[in-house]
């Protein structure tokens, strides 16, 4: 037996604390317990990113969900009492939910298993310029129009909290 | 072999940086006493070695050695967890940062970005200690803390944006050595932006609503002592220095300067700035909490989209 190398004992480490945080996410009843480990889970899975070399999109995961998504999930919630819990308000709905979520989730499964995907030999790590060219070129009515979603969102928000003022 | 060796070095180097953060906060908080001192014509500490140098080193002590207190309502994991969390991310964002002429622990391709992601963690820290305290005050201390810091970040990138325009990479290392002429006199706007953003960043005043004494006791550190309490000290003044730091690469020409080598001129101007740091928090007064957001979105948001406008012209200018 060889030592293992780091990259694997880091692997094995985000992935487990991936699964343990969102595990903890979904079924602890603690509404800011269940965010702090959503945390968990998307900084291992930024981790999971760095080590697949893509130090760009780990980076992103992190300034994006744990700086932005988080803290503003963080601060609508800690407008909640600490301790309290709530029974899931699905109800009766909550058998049809569960079937549907394991139903996506083993097809997305099957579907990842089952895909040919290429092994790069090379991580096409430093080559931030072909993204960049890669979203404004090919891609770049999609990015667009994807701006003009986040427009519409932001003047939306904007006119509903006005209007709750009159 | 190399794997264990990847694992030593990166280990030693976690120890480096962690002294050095550790040693800065020591040494600036004595600054920061003589500073606040000097501007309110007292002379600070002088009691404890010459001219009051050891006053840090006994405060240390004093607070390693204090008993760790808990709110007996606290939730438990979430109190321990909050200083953490907000001093690592702060030790962590030392990693991209070269200090003088080519002494980095890692350049990676994307160090600004890692720069500005890495510290963002460190609020997610605060408002756990904030929530975690079960308080009033340390709760308030906790949502100001996320308010200011989603406001502030986002003109913060933003004034960033515009040096990486002109510089046209992403790695701290190669910024320094492209810049010809200090970004400070191309890019003045930015510049500004970017010093103000990095004070609300860190909580310091006339930012630090967040840990307002004289309206919400000390705010999400109200109910910390100990080495718990001394963990957000290291990340307020760690953070001070990076910023500092970040600002004297991205603006100032890091290391560039005639006559004397390029640690010194890089750590002069870093020093400069931190000094700048403590004048603007023992000069003006609070913000209060509407006038901070009208700054970031009226003044701060505006005035880093036209420096990113102004980047462009440069780099047409430039080129």
């Amino acid at each position: 037996m060889s030592i293992p190398a780091p990259a694997d004992i880091l692997f094995w480490f985000f992935a487990a604390a991936a699964v343990g945080g969102a595990a903890y996410a979904v079924t602890s009843a603690h509404l800011i317990r269940s965010i702090l480990a959503f945390g968990a889970f998307l900084t291992a899975v930024a981790g999971e990113y760095y080590l697949l070399a893509a130090e760009f999109v780990a980076l992103v995961q992190i300034f994006v969900y744990v700086g932005g998504v988080l803290v503003l999930m963080l601060f609508a919630l800690m407008l909640s009492t600490p301790g309290e819990s709530q029974p899931s308000s699905l109800g009766r709905w909550s058998p049809a939910v569960g079937v549907t979520a394991v139903g996506v989730g083993a097809a997305i499964m099957i579907a990842a298993w089952h895909t040919p995907l290429p092994v790069v030999k090379e991580p096409a790590a430093g080559r931030l310029d072909h993204l960049g060219q890669a979203l404004l070129g090919d891609h770049v009515v999609v990015f667009e129009l994807v701006g003009v979603l986040l427009f519409a969102a932001v003047v939306t928000a904007l006119v509903a909290v006005r209007g709750e003022r009159r | 072999m190399s794997a264990l060796f990847t694992f030593l070095w990166g280990f030693a180097m976690g120890v480096i940086l962690l002294s050095l953060v550790g040693g800065f906060t020591a040494g600036f908080i004595l600054v920061e006493r003589k500073v606040s001192a000097r501007m309110q014509m007292r002379i600070g500490p002088v009691h404890t070695g010459p001219h009051g140098l050891l006053q840090t080193v006994a405060d240390m002590i004093k607070l390693m050695m204090k008993e760790d207190v808990r709110p007996a309502r606290a939730d438990r994991v979430a109190f321990n967890l909050g200083p953490l969390l907000t001093a690592v991310p702060a030790v962590m964002s030392f990693v991209v940062l070269p200090l003088g002429a080519g002494v980095v622990a890692r350049d990676l391709n994307v160090g600004v970005l890692y720069f500005l992601a890495v510290p963002s963690i460190s609020v997610v820290g605060l408002v756990m200690a904030g929530w975690a305290s079960y308080d009033n005050y340390s709760f308030l201390g906790g949502l100001r803390a996320a308010a200011q810091f989603i406001s502030y970040e986002i003109p913060r990138t933003l004034s960033v944006v515009g040096v990486v325009v002109v510089a046209g990479t992403l790695s701290t290392v190669r910024i320094m050595e492209v810049q010809t002429i200090p970004y400070a006199v191309l890019l003045p706007v930015g510049f500004v932006v970017y010093l103000i953003t990095s004070v609300a960043e860190l909580n310091r005043g006339p930012f630090d609503i967040p840990e307002a004494e004289s309206e919400i006791v000390a705010g999400f550190h109200t109910e910390y002592s100990g080495l718990r309490w001394s963990l957000f000290f290291m990340a307020e003044y760690g953070g001070m220095f990076a910023a500092s730091a970040f600002a004297t690469v991205l603006f100032l020409g890091g290391g560039a300067g005639p006559l004397l080598p390029g640690f010194a001129w890089f750590w002069l101007k870093t020093l400069a700035l931190v000094f700048v740091l403590m004048w603007v928090r023992w000069t003006l007064p609070r913000f209060r909490a509407d006038q901070l957001m009208a700054l970031a979105w009226k003044g701060l948001l505006p005035a880093a989209l036209i420096n990113l406008g102004l980047a462009f012209v440069v780099l047409f200018l430039v080129r």
